[in-house]
């Protein structure tokens, strides 16, 4: 309790205060009209604090956590409110003061990282961009502690892993890879975008464990952007619920999972207790595969050898 | 790089490639006669003086044909390389901006465009005096309105990628979006046009020439050629096909290696080369 005092005295990483967000939408053959995605949403994050923010598809998520970089998509526009990073409020600083932000304070992890990666460059110049971009380390030092991030996050050969292009890593590798990308720069805070949510299930147990450690022993901060409250429940310290652009309920995570006070947020904890009923399966195989045998062109590794399934 | 991995097809291209831009090179002291001497007939068979006969003008065509070479590849090579600089980093910058900047760039492109390629060069070149540098500007921003668009279609496409966002959130510039994400993703439809747009530009020149605004006499280059010599064909003297076979084979070896580079390119995204 009284550490938790203590942290709450100091300088948050991340305060964000009356945040409303809008964007103008387009339909063909109405007039333009402005919708809010985010309605009056306040939130304080801490050095090596987690919090989760969870909500359905469309609650404004993704774009609380990209107001955190000052960055809207598209047509959206932070109308109202402020974000303050490290005490300083980051809405004021113009588009150089943003860009001075960008990868250096606050660095983000995007959702689908197989598309988040430039696929004409090798992994280890995209790894160390923001570090050298921002002048935080030269090559050989940024080059250096991208291969320990790679080795903490349980990348195969980190030696050599920088070597390759991103379509010759799997989708839970590139999650990883992209992980180290955002904390090469040794930022203060880091987005996760629902970093889990392309993955199939195994992986994502793995990569949640990866991330967690790395948050672990940097301390940075980092902001958790995902629907699922499985995911959410292993990382976090606090999780925000969000519907609608609004906050539903903020508490501790032990508290939202196992005692949550608003009807919303105890939906969303039991929808994951539905038990589904299961089709029979069909008679006839819809596919059959025998004796596939796949290897790379010209080499000799065998990335298949004789599988029928 | 492992000269055994290269696909027969790329390695006659890139040879024939070679050989003519060689004797571009060495033009002057590759050539038996110097420019413009007169060492026969009209239209002489091939023979131990002239290998390859004579021209209309009773020129050694041999001499020609090695002289011209260097003044297609210098022009058709100068205006493609200024169009695809000009035309390549406009189309990106005006798909990565977007707004006011794009419309700006778009229209005055399509205004260029819609006036005939051949009447506006006619127009400005008879404005203008006739020197190699006008004529290398006028064909490279004539061509470079081809390659704005091509460019700035694919930079949108590229614009509105995960990687670019992911860029833009590392706080990049401008400039840097432009250099490294979006120009080696579009490098491969850039190469296979600038194969195209290298042949249109020695077309083009051989155009102006038969106009009488492109290279000027006695220079010639080997569309010029084909023009001096077109007359004897009626008389079963293949004098003009000589030029016209060696614009046909620098099409075809440029093409050869700008299909290799396309391999390559793309088979380093793991796509659908085999080079």
């Amino acid at each position: 309790m009284a550490e938790s005092l203590a942290s709450a005295a100091a300088q948050p990483v991340l305060d964000v205060r009356h945040l409303r967000i809008e964007a103008t939408v387009l339909a063909p053959g109405e007039a333009a009209r402005n919708i809010l995605i985010v309605d009056d949403v306040s939130l304080t994050l801490q050095k090596g604090r987690v919090l989760g923010l969870i909500g359905e598809s469309g609650a404004g998520k993704s774009t609380i956590g990209l107001s955190a970089l000052g960055y809207g998509r598209g047509d959206v526009r932070i109308t109202a409110g402020q974000v303050f990073l490290n005490g300083k409020d980051i809405l004021v600083g113009g588009p150089a003061g943003l860009r001075a932000i960008r990868g250096r304070r606050v660095s983000y992890v995007a959702q689908s990282a197989a598309a988040a990666f430039n696929p004409s460059h090798r992994l280890m110049g995209q790894v160390i961009k923001s570090a050298l971009h921002h002048g935080v380390s030269n090559r050989a030092a940024a080059e250096q502690r991208a291969v320990a991030l790679f080795r903490k996050l349980g990348l195969p050969d980190p030696e050599h892993f920088g070597q390759r292009f991103p379509h010759q890593v799997s989708g839970g590798q590139l999650q990883r890879a992209m992980t180290a990308m955002a904390l090469c720069a040794e930022p203060d805070l880091i987005v996760f975008d629902e970093p889990t949510t392309a993955l199939d299930v195994t992986t994502q147990i793995d990569v949640l464990a990866a991330i967690k450690d790395a948050i672990r022993d940097t301390g940075v901060a980092a902001l958790f952007i995902t629907h699922d409250l499985a995911v959410v429940a292993q990382v976090s310290d606090d999780i925000m619920v969000l519907r609608h652009g609004k906050m539903v309920e903020f508490g501790e995570t032990a508290q939202i999972i196992h005692a949550p006070r608003a009807d919303y947020t105890r939906a969303l904890a039991s929808v994951r207790s539905i038990v589904h009923e299961e089709k029979k399966p069909a008679a006839q195989p819809l596919l059959e595969i025998r004796h596939v045998t796949a290897s790379y062109s010209g080499r000799t590794v065998m990335m298949l050898d004789g599988v029928s399934a | 790089m492992d000269w055994r991995r290269i696909p027969p097809s790329a390695l006659i291209g890139l040879l024939l490639t070679l050989a003519i831009v060689l004797t571009a090179v060495f033009a002057p002291w590759i050539a038996p006669y110097p420019n413009g001497t007169v060492i026969g007939d009209v239209w002489q068979p091939a023979s131990d003086k002239a290998l390859l006969g004579t021209d209309n003008l009773c020129r050694d065509l041999l001499s020609r044909m090695i002289l011209g070479a260097r003044i297609t590849l210098t022009f058709a090579g100068a205006a493609t390389a200024l169009s695809f600089i000009v035309g390549s980093i406009l189309g990106f910058v005006a798909a990565v901006s977007g707004g006011r900047l794009d419309q700006w760039l778009s229209r005055g492109v399509d205004l260029l465009m819609a006036i005939p390629t051949l009447i506006l060069a006619l127009v400005v070149l008879s404005v203008l005096p006739s020197s190699v540098t006008v004529l290398v500007l006028v064909l490279g921003i004539l061509d470079s309105t081809r390659v704005f668009r091509l460019s700035r279609a694919v930079a949108v496409d590229i614009n509105v990628m995960d990687y670019v966002e992911a860029a833009r959130l590392r706080g990049e510039k401008t400039a840097w979006i432009v250099f490294s994400e979006i120009l080696p993703n579009a490098l491969t439809p850039l190469v296979s046009e600038l194969g195209l747009r290298f042949i249109f530009a020695v077309l083009f020149l051989s155009g102006l020439s038969f106009l009488g605004l492109g290279v000027q006499p006695p220079d010639a280059d080997w569309g010029a050629m084909v023009r001096e010599n077109k007359e004897g064909i009626v008389f079963g003297i293949p004098a003009a096909l000589i030029p016209a076979a060696a614009i046909g084979v620098l099409t075809i070896s440029v093409n050869l290696v700008a299909d290799w580079i396309l391999n390559r390119t793309s088979d380093l995204k793991g796509g659908r080369g085999n080079g």
